[in-house]
């Protein structure tokens, strides 16, 4: 190979590595920031596509990153500890079945119950479709957390002092939460920690976006009708869709 | 034959001690209560996996034993039975003091009953706990409009305001049984028979207090109550008890007859540990089927001991089936990957919860009881609530 | 019925509950107590989000109202934010609770959200507000 086809080489492949480098790029950065004084609109509706073909097992990179990107409490009591995403270990009812993991967490229903129990609107769904919790009405009356069939709900039983992100408030013991698709973050235009976080470990298995934008990559998951919600003999609709389930 | 009412005098030792007693068991209920804000819930047994403990069961006791109340008083007034219109003022004011203790239940187990305010000026009409708040409130001010007419001896207005107070009643416990009928997330809490149930299990409780209450009060106050009186209230228990049965069997059976709900049914009735104990003991022996052979036979149904007998068996049969209605629901894993088996999960997934009632609950339940008799027991010096005499009018 | 002596003492009782800022402070010693008069610290920056007079009225419907706006409706104004605030009024113990302290007035929000008390406090630990 003589040096003019190397230097060619050398050149396709920077442009090539860069142009996926923006691809990729552009994939990640789906949800685009939420201009400053504009609400929240229900022209988008945002939504996930998990795979668990891709979620790797003994890996709690979603959960644990959500832990600490929302001063989820923790006391170290399975009973009261909270999780706004967890891994859960199953298995199929068949002979010699492989075990398996799924990340749970809330489903942001379109007819979230949670939203319809709370007596003072406190959980309600945004316009955008997430389902959050307004700390500064709740009145800890844990109604959300039964109705919920997801198990997505948690209260906070125990004052704790755990500060982990300075940029994020911590809790008062006395009310309900639970995931709120990192509101802070897709207002910014980034991507919840969740799904951040299995991205950097490279797994990918998590896949963020609207899915009422047609050219969206949860919307293109979504349409493959490989990816399906848990309990849909309920009617709920919830934005949380699972692939390889 | 008018009804004289007159106040007690009150100045026994026994009757002092009384109410030392009383107000004492309030002041640790208060205290329980205090703890559970300062603190945090994790000093109860309830957990993210049981979010409603017995505060709430209290709760939903006291509301059921209100409408018995007022169901008494209403006999009286709305369906003629005359001979029980001496009653009808205690009636209505237990009525009145029990809605207070549910509501005390309710708010004091919130989270941040601080903001007390908050329900009142966000309603929500599709939550049963927003419509409950509106609902109670107004069952309260109903009764003590019902209470002031009583004592203002306005007759032809007892009617009316009795029909508007059963209907309100019989709203209030739809709304209070729905309060779980309507969570489908949840296999024994998901059912249509709930509201009605409720209705029928609030009579029963209410008219087994109503009449230990008339028992030992006329007794210790050494007035005279004429038997027949408590036999007449017994003959309504017996069938109010019979209308329980009926709901409990259908709602099992048609439970039962759910393949998807073969475990969560089992669970209930026999592998769950203290719930078949409070379902079979509870509920069905003591509070069903025993009072029923004694209500029903000739001799016992006619005297006064075995009514005592058959109504305290009543009063803590209720107790049970409340606990029966909100803690199983709790206590059984959620189905949420249903046709998978869950291995292992950190927020306890597929796991029985293992809920054990706690001090603290049982004091708030206890003291809040307790603040309920020391209103009566004040109540009856302060207020001419109790008859001079109830006798059986003659013909 | 011999209610006078129940009227008499109830309005007692009552007028006893009713002094009792007065006399629980007296008792205490805190009734002659000296008190420091409020010196909120100069703001950093030339100009504030609203005219001084303006703030100090009413600050408190303007964070009620951010807080709305922001949760549930996801408007994220910079200017009206809690952070933002900080960039000119660095700690609170120089600013917000010199006032509030000498009206006795504590805004539940530290409690969950960070607002240095002093300069160089960080989130974990210290004083909770």
């Amino acid at each position: 190979m003589d040096r003019r086809t190397f230097l060619k080489m050398g050149a396709a492949t920077a442009v090539g590595a860069v142009g996926v480098g923006a691809a990729v790029q552009r994939i990640e950065l789906e949800a685009a920031p939420l201009p400053s004084d504009e609400a929240a609109s229900s022209k988008n509706r945002w939504g996930m596509v998990i795979d668990l073909d891709k979620c790797a097992r003994g890996c709690t990179s979603c959960a644990d990153a959500c832990r600490t990107e929302n001063n989820v409490p923790f006391y170290g009591n399975p009973k009261i500890d909270n999780y706004w995403i967890r891994i859960v270990t199953f298995k199929d009812p068949i002979p010699n079945a492989q075990e398996r993991q799924i990340p749970l967490l809330c489903n942001h229903c379109e007819y979230a119950p949670c939203a319809h129990v709370c007596p003072v609107a406190a959980t309600f769904k945004r316009a955008d479709g997430v389902t959050l919790v307004d700390k500064h009405r709740c009145i800890g009356c844990r109604y959300c957390v039964i109705a919920c069939p997801y198990k997505a709900r948690n209260f906070v039983f125990q004052h704790t002092e755990e500060w982990v992100n300075p940029d994020f408030p911590k809790r008062m013991h006395g009310v309900a939460e639970g995931c709120h698709l990192c509101v802070h973050r897709i207002d910014r235009g980034e991507q919840p920690a969740c799904v951040q976080a299995c991205a950097d470990a490279e797994h990918g298995a998590m896949t963020f976006g609207d899915l009422k934008d047609p050219s969206s990559a949860v919307a293109g998951l979504v349409a493959t009708s490989r990816a399906h919600v848990l309990r849909p003999e309920l009617g709920l609709k919830p934005a949380v869709y699972y692939m390889g389930l | 034959m008018t009804t004289y009412f007159r106040t007690i005098e009150g100045r026994s030792p026994r009757y002092l001690l009384l109410v030392a007693i009383l107000a004492l068991l309030s002041l640790w209920g208060l205290w329980a209560s205090w703890m559970m804000f300062t603190r945090g819930h994790n000093i109860t047994g309830m957990n993210n996996q049981v979010p409603w403990g017995l505060p709430i069961a209290m709760a939903v006791y006291f509301i059921g034993l209100s409408a018995g109340s007022l169901v008494l008083s209403a006999i009286a007034s709305v369906f003629g039975q005359k001979q029980y219109k001496p009653f009808g003022r205690i009636a209505v004011y237990m009525a009145i003091l029990l809605i207070i203790a549910a509501l005390a239940s309710i708010i004091l187990d919130w989270g941040r009953p601080d903001r007390i305010i908050h329900p009142f000026i966000y309603f929500q009409p599709r939550s049963m706990f927003s419509v409950n708040t509106f609902l109670y409130s107004i069952y309260m001010v109903i009764g003590v409009i019902y209470l002031w007419i009583l004592f203002a001896e306005k007759d032809a207005w007892v009617k009316p305001i009795g029909i508007i107070a059963v209907v309100w009643a019989i709203g209030v416990h739809t709304g209070t049984g729905m309060i779980f009928g309507f969570i489908n997330a949840r296999e024994l809490f998901h059912s249509a028979l709930l509201g009605p149930s409720f209705i029928a299990a609030a009579a029963s409780s209410g008219t087994a207090l109503i009449i230990l209450l008339l028992l030992a009060t006329f007794r210790y106050t050494e007035r005279p109550l004429d038997d027949s009186l408590i036999v007449g209230l017994a003959k309504y228990l017996r069938i109010f008890i019979l209308v329980v049965m009926y709901f409990i069997f259908c709602e099992n059976v048609t439970r039962s007859y759910m393949p998807a709900l073969y475990h969560a049914e089992r669970f209930l009735l026999f592998h769950g540990g203290q719930y078949p104990l409070a379902f079979w003991g509870g509920l069905v022996t003591v509070g069903l089927v025993i009072p029923s052979i004694i209500l029903f036979h000739p001799r016992w149904g006619k005297s006064i001991p075995g009514i005592v007998v058959a109504s305290v068996m009543q009063v803590v049969g209720v107790l049970a089936e409340r606990y029966i209605i909100v803690l199983p629901g709790q206590d059984f894993p959620l189905e949420n990957l249903p046709g998978k088996i869950i291995v292992s999960s950190p927020f306890l997934d597929g796991q029985f919860a293992h809920y054990q009632v706690s001090l603290p609950e049982i004091a708030q339940g206890v003291g809040i009881a307790a603040m309920v008799g020391l209103a009566y027991v004040i109540g009856l010096k302060v207020f001419a609530l109790l008859p001079q005499e109830a006798r059986e009018i003659e013909h | 019925m011999q209610s006078t002596k129940w009227v008499i003492g109830s309005l007692v009782v009552f007028g006893v509950v009713l002094l009792s800022p007065f006399w629980v402070n007296a008792v205490t010693g805190h009734l002659t107590q000296e008190v420091k008069a409020p010196h909120p610290e100069a703001a950093r920056g030339t100009e504030c989000v609203l005219p001084e007079d303006e703030m100090r009225q009413v600050h408190m419907t303007m964070f009620m109202h951010t807080r709305d706006n922001t949760v549930r409706s996801g408007i994220r104004v910079e200017k009206t934010s809690l952070k933002h605030c900080q960039t000119c009024h660095p700690t609170r113990a120089d600013f917000c609770d010199q006032c509030h302290d000498f009206a006795g007035v504590k805004p539940e929000c530290w409690n969950c959200h960070f607002y240095p008390e002093h300069a160089g406090d960080s989130p974990k630990g210290g004083h909770r507000g």
